[in-house]
């Protein structure tokens, strides 16, 4: 399974990438903004992206959009990270299409688990 | 020529009256115009007839330019309709109360202020003197303070996530196997990290608290659904310590926020198993008193003094000053219960018998047969 994972923070993304690779087995790309994301979904086809919300720039609702309206990438279910655990947030997240949403901070040693146990419900 | 001794003693008598009177006005006035607070002084048309230094500072004017002037011209709130004013002036409730209010300055700039009012009778007339305190440096003060805890939110919990995520990739073995002591460094080190985390979540959560921002709905949350998804969540640490939960729930559902609620629940769950010697058996329960339904939770640990009881609901307040150390709690668990429960209209407390255990409980409003469908 290969996973595209969009986050401005570098440590974020060494963490998570060694805890989807290591733990999970998953083949892991990872971008550091929202237009190198987009960039990345079209040329590697990802069969999922993790996606961080807040992101300085294109944010990670944006960056949804934008995967949704290129025919090549409107298909890849995407996976948000987001910091605001209120329920609201959640569904606002849920309605821009997302196949899940993942709080952060997340736990390394169940991330890979979590995003296939999401992957599995759509 | 006689004339009657009388009329110069009377004639003295009133002169040293006035200078009496005088000198006792003089230091009235005096104390009035180096008050620290504001004082404004109205007629019942509400017509400034006298204000002080302080007063005419706030409104960054001179006291002239304030005197004669509408009372509801310098509080902007009121726009042009002063009934509204006038209304809660007669309101006998108003008088001695504090209230807040915004203010206009002279430039046209607003400030908030708090006001203090009470009428008298002068003359034959009735006044209202109102006693002012400028809140814009307290505003700025809570300005600062809310720019801190963002800061905190931003700036301390993204490196700590980092760390704690290292820490959990380190100690899970993936990168390597380490050696058995180093494991124990990282264990101990991954703990610490936990805790500080739950901490900067708990000071934030009653932050929000605190300034009612934290999200509730009023819907109804089944008894029994509430009982198993916290249980659920408390469950690894539970095993842990060989502690059985036991769920008594009833038919009903409390009206109250299905997540927060779970939040409070998983709390006083948490501290039970905390403080529940291992192998122990915890129970939770629920009653239905009067339209609100109550939520139990009994443990079998050392229980709390009587002069203790009161008190855990205070922030950082642990009975035993070792209990933060030992147990792992932030000092704010019970705080946040109490403020949600209070939030949602319900009621939180605790029984307890020393040696024997602790009953911790909420109460909420009963959701009725309608909006249980609903």
């Amino acid at each position: 399974m290969k996973v595209l994972l969009i986050d401005d923070e570098d440590d974020i993304r060494r963490i998570a990438r060694l805890s989807l690779s290591r733990l999970g087995a998953m083949e892991v790309v990872d971008a550091a903004s929202g237009p190198d994301g987009i960039e990345k979904a079209r040329r590697e086809r990802p069969d999922a992206i993790l996606l961080d919300v807040m992101m300085p720039g294109v944010d990670g609702g944006a960056t949804l959009a934008r995967l949704r309206a290129d025919p090549a990438t409107a298909g890849i279910p995407v996976i948000f990270l987001t910091a605001k655990a209120m329920s609201s947030e959640l569904e606002r997240l849920r309605r821009l299409g997302a196949a899940g949403v993942l709080i952060k901070p997340f736990d390394p040693a169940t991330l890979a688990t979590e995003v296939r146990a999401l992957l599995e419900e759509i | 020529m006689l004339t009657s001794p009388s009329v110069p003693i009377a004639a003295a008598a009133t002169a040293l009256l006035e200078e009496r009177l005088r000198d006792s006005e003089n230091r009235a006035q005096a104390i009035i115009d180096h008050m620290l607070g504001g004082l404004i002084m109205a007629d019942e048309s509400y017509v400034i007839q006298s204000v002080n230094a302080a007063a005419a500072r706030m409104f960054g004017c001179e006291r002239e330019e304030l005197v004669g002037k509408d009372l509801w011209r310098i509080l902007p709130e009121f726009g042009d309709d002063a009934d509204e004013l006038q209304l809660s002036f007669i309101e006998p409730e108003v008088l001695g109360s504090v209230s807040e209010w915004w203010g206009q300055r002279k430039d046209g700039s607003l400030f908030p202020f708090e006001l203090s009012l009470c009428a008298f009778h002068y003359g034959g007339q009735r006044y209202v003197a109102g006693n002012l305190r400028d809140l814009s440096e307290l505003h700025e003060v809570e300005r600062v303070k809310l720019e801190l805890i963002s800061t905190v939110n931003h700036e301390l919990r993204t490196p700590l996530t980092s760390i704690r995520g290292s820490l959990t990739l380190l100690a899970s073995g993936v990168l390597g196997e380490i050696p058995p002591e180093a494991g124990e460094m990282v264990a101990l080190a991954e703990r610490n990290c936990v805790r500080l985390l739950a901490l900067i979540n708990d000071i934030l959560d009653l932050e929000r608290l605190d300034r009612r921002q934290m999200e509730m709905s009023r819907a109804p949350v089944p008894v029994a659904t509430l009982m198993e998804r916290s249980r659920d969540v408390v469950r690894g640490m539970a095993e842990a310590q060989d502690i059985t939960i036991g769920l008594h729930p009833i038919a009903g559902a409390l009206l109250g926020d299905f997540d927060r609620l779970v939040q409070v629940l998983v709390n006083l769950l948490s501290n039970a198993i905390k403080f529940s010697p291992a192998g122990s058996a915890i129970a939770v329960s629920a009653l239905e008193v009067q339209g609100t339904i109550e939520v139990r939770v009994r443990d079998r640990g050392r229980g709390i003094a009587a002069a203790y009881r009161d008190l855990v609901f205070e922030r950082f307040k642990q009975v035993e000053v070792s209990d933060a150390r030992e147990k792992g709690g932030t000092g704010l668990g019970l705080a946040i219960c109490q403020s949600i429960v209070k939030q949602l209209g319900g009621q939180i407390g605790v029984e307890s018998e020393e040696g024997v255990g602790s009953v911790f409980w909420f109460r909420l409003p009963a959701a009725t047969a309608g909006e249980e469908k609903a």
